[in-house]
């Protein structure tokens, strides 16, 4: 008797137009991801920053280790050397210092030394790690990481798959409350071993003065440009007797996402919040209507039980939507073999177990509703934005864990789906607003790395807008009906 | 049969729904056959079919998956699901019209339907609310049919409405809900006896007598051919037997009987 029940729910489920769009809608959504993400070469690349700060003379290297997702890498020795002009007279020689290991949270400090004479020195930070564990998401776990790229400082490495079109970085020179002398920018064409050599062959690109931010636009780095590596050169010669001392950072962004798009993190983030979605649109289209016209109380009407009931309702849209979750997995499993050549077991293992989970949720909340026998209306509505708010939160969470901090750089439409996250909307506005503040007090405030077009936050801005203002309209409807 | 009667919202639907379990009453209880379908729901539920007044059924599902479904809420097996099926379809005249969709289905098929979802496990009581609203009289008819054979059949029978005469012509007592409150329930020969009718007859060798005759059941008032006669306290089958045993001619013998909506009217009125 209870799979006759669920059947015949189940069967009404997958008749509903609504259901059958949705379905579709997530199929086309999810290849899109699917047909980017196949162009994801298999060997992704990590990332040291660094930066160099003078404290009262005392001169210290930090460095932070990330892959290309932004996420904290552990583990990661470094080498560290020097080469320039220190001490009374400045004599070119090369300096070498004790290798760091980057900690749980991707940094490595060290400090250099205490140096009464600094000039023209060139760190070069060296990353000795081959083969190392993360830390962080364990889902990452299995992406084959060969390739190492070096980001040095005041050197910015540029690697031949990824070009980059514009690079940003923030940089000081001199004491603190000095004007600092003219600062040329050259770039030179490096080889990881010619690291610790100075390097020949520059190419001038502009000379600064006292400048905080230079963002340098041009196509760097690619396929069709050799590694590259810029460095911040100053004109002053080695007679130059005054302190001088690099004290900035390369503020170098991750490595264009857009195409270095994770499967993984993709296939979670769409297809989570697409079911959660689809299973309150059909639900809500389901059971507000019977709740609403009074063919729910035929059925409360029949000897059974309430149990009997929720499991009848909510088993069905369980098993529906966990079957459309493993059938929209297999859709995007098969369509990323065919154009990629791999397949990725664990993502579909891991999709499904979310997906599953997602249902549960959506499920808890209803039967909690349901076991209230509420009439439909305000409060029917208000969980259902509040199942709503949990799915786009679970997946804005996926996103996030998947891409690092900085999701400016994802492809429009992820990013639209970040947005409408509550607590990701929320969060870009506390961070486009403390930039504001902290600028006004702090000239040199490094701007937040979260910053999204204009144009999506006022897209996603009017959906949360439109949103309740959509289901207040599908209540209204369903009671008339 | 029972006829529950009273204007619109004064909470003859909501009565039904609490005897259906749907609803709990917020003061008071409910006993169905000393039960409380509060504390024993399936129990109660097992001896109640509710038919509703618009019944509305999911209209993308067909007639037959429909009752089907209902069939294993009522907990007949699988053995017998699809034959009961039919048969309850049989017995409401929708079989042949298995595979159609609610969508498709008039005011009155739908009912037949809700009719027959009701029958399902063979339930000990009936709640028919509002059965005749929406029905044309063909329709009427079948309702008015189907509830007779069913209380033939020794089932009990709890049947609202707020059209008192179709009330009248078919419950054997009739509780009226007025401002909250039931009446005590009240028999049609009760009613027969306090109320008052209205008869139409033609008569082919009308006399003096005939006048003097009817003068003694009521008003009289002639028109044309036709004798009218108003405020008929009396049973109108039994005049009419008396005419005709005194030798008349009855061609014509309508009977209009607002016995019950004077009876409410009374305690309406009683009331204000």
């Amino acid at each position: 008797m209870i799979i006759k029940g669920l059947s015949y729910y189940i069967k009404r489920i997958v008749k509903q137009p609504a259901f059958i769009f949705l379905l579709a809608f997530i199929m086309i959504i999810s290849f899109l991801v699917i047909y980017e993400s196949a162009s994801v070469p298999l060997n992704e690349q990590n990332y040291v920053l660094s930066g160099i700060y003078d404290d009262n003379g005392t001169v210290n290297l930090s460095t932070y280790s990330m892959n290309c997702m932004g996420q904290p890498l552990n583990g990661i020795e470094i080498n560290i050397t020097a080469f320039g002009k220190v001490g009374s007279p400045n004599i070119p020689q090369n300096l070498n210092f004790p290798n760091i290991s980057s900690n749980d949270e991707g940094y490595a400090n060290l400090t250099l030394g205490n140096f009464s004479q600094l000039s023209g020195v060139i760190f070069n930070i060296h990353v000795l790690s081959k083969d190392f564990s993360f830390t962080g998401q364990s889902v990452f776990r299995n992406l084959a990481v060969s390739n190492i790229s070096y980001s040095i400082s005041p050197q910015l490495v540029l690697n031949a798959s990824n070009p980059y079109y514009s690079i940003p970085f923030i940089a000081y020179f001199g004491p603190s409350g000095t004007s600092a002398p003219p600062v040329t920018l050259y770039s030179t064409n490096i080889t990881p071993n010619s690291f610790s050599q100075k390097p020949t062959n520059l190419t001038l690109v502009g000379t600064y003065s006292h400048f905080h931010l230079l963002t340098v636009n041009g196509i760097f780095g690619g396929p069709s440009n050799p590694d590259k590596a810029f460095f911040l050169y100053t004109d002053n010669n080695s007679n130059n007797s005054s302190p001088y001392v690099f004290s900035g950072s390369v503020y170098a962004p991750p490595p264009d996402l857009a195409n270095t798009i994770s499967f993984m993190g993709e296939i979670w983030a769409i297809t989570g919040f697409l079911i959660t979605t689809t299973a309150i649109i059909v639900i809500e289209m389901m059971y507000s209507r019977e709740l609403a016209n009074g063919t729910l109380d035929l059925v409360l009407s029949q000897p059974i039980s309430k149990r009997r009931l929720m499991l009848d309702r909510f088993g069905s849209s369980a098993i529906v939507m966990v079957l459309a979750l493993i059938g929209i997995v297999a859709f995007d499993y098969i369509s990323f073999y065919l154009l990629s050549g791999r397949g990725l077991p664990l993502v579909l293992i891991e999709s499904v177990f979310f997906g599953i989970l997602i249902a549960m949720i959506s499920i808890m909340g209803f039967s909690v509703l349901f076991s209230r026998f509420r009439r439909y209306g305000f409060y029917f509505t208000f969980s259902l934005f509040i199942l709503f708010a949990l799915g786009s939160l679970f997946a804005g969470g996926a996103i996030l864990s998947t891409y690092g901090t900085n999701p400016s750089n994802l492809p429009a439409y992820i990013q639209i789906i970040y947005l409408l996250s509550p607590t990701n909307f929320l969060e870009l506005y506390a961070n486009s607003a403390a930039p504001g503040i902290a600028s006004y007090f702090q000239p040199n405030y490094i701007p937040s790395d979260l910053s999204f077009p204009l144009s999506l936050v006022i897209v996603t801005g009017l959906v949360w807008a439109v949103f309740p203002v959509m289901l207040a309209y599908l209540a209204k409807s369903n009671r008339e009906n | 049969m029972l006829g529950l009667a009273g204007l619109n919202g004064s909470g003859k639907t909501t009565t039904i729904k609490t005897l259906a379990g749907i609803l709990s009453p917020h003061a008071g209880k409910v006993l169905v056959d000393g039960v409380d379908p509060a504390s024993a729901k399936e129990f109660v539920s097992e001896k109640i079919a509710w038919v509703q007044e618009n019944p509305l059924f999911e209209t993308e599902s067909s007639i037959f998956d429909l009752v089907k479904y209902f069939a294993t809420l009522r907990g007949i097996d699988r053995v017998n699901l699809e034959r009961t099926v039919h048969y309850v379809l049989i017995r409401v005249g929708l079989s042949g019209a298995e595979r159609l969709k609610v969508t498709k289905l008039t005011m009155g098929m739908r009912k037949r339907l809700s009719i027959a979802i009701a029958m399902l496990g063979n339930p000990k009581y009936y709640l028919f609310d509002e059965m005749f609203n929406g029905l044309d009289p063909e329709g009427i008819k079948f309702m008015k049919d189907k509830i007779s054979e069913l209380r033939s059949s020794g089932h009990g029978i709890l049947l609202s409405s707020h059209v008192l005469s179709e009330l009248q012509s078919i419950a054997n007592r009739v509780v009226l809900i007025i401002n909250g409150e039931t009446t005590e329930p009240v028999t049609l020969a009760d009613l027969l006896s306090q109320g008052k009718s209205t008869i139409r007859l033609r008569v082919s060798n009308p006399d003096e007598k005939l006048l003097e005759r009817l003068k003694t059941y009521g008003t009289v008032s002639t028109g044309q051919d036709q004798i009218n006669v108003s405020g008929v306290r009396r049973d109108p089958s039994s005049i009419n037997a008396e005419l005709v045993k005194a030798g008349y001619l009855v061609t014509e013998f309508v009977s209009t009987d607002n016995i019950l909506e004077e009876y409410f009217a009374q305690k309406t009125g009683a009331h204000e």
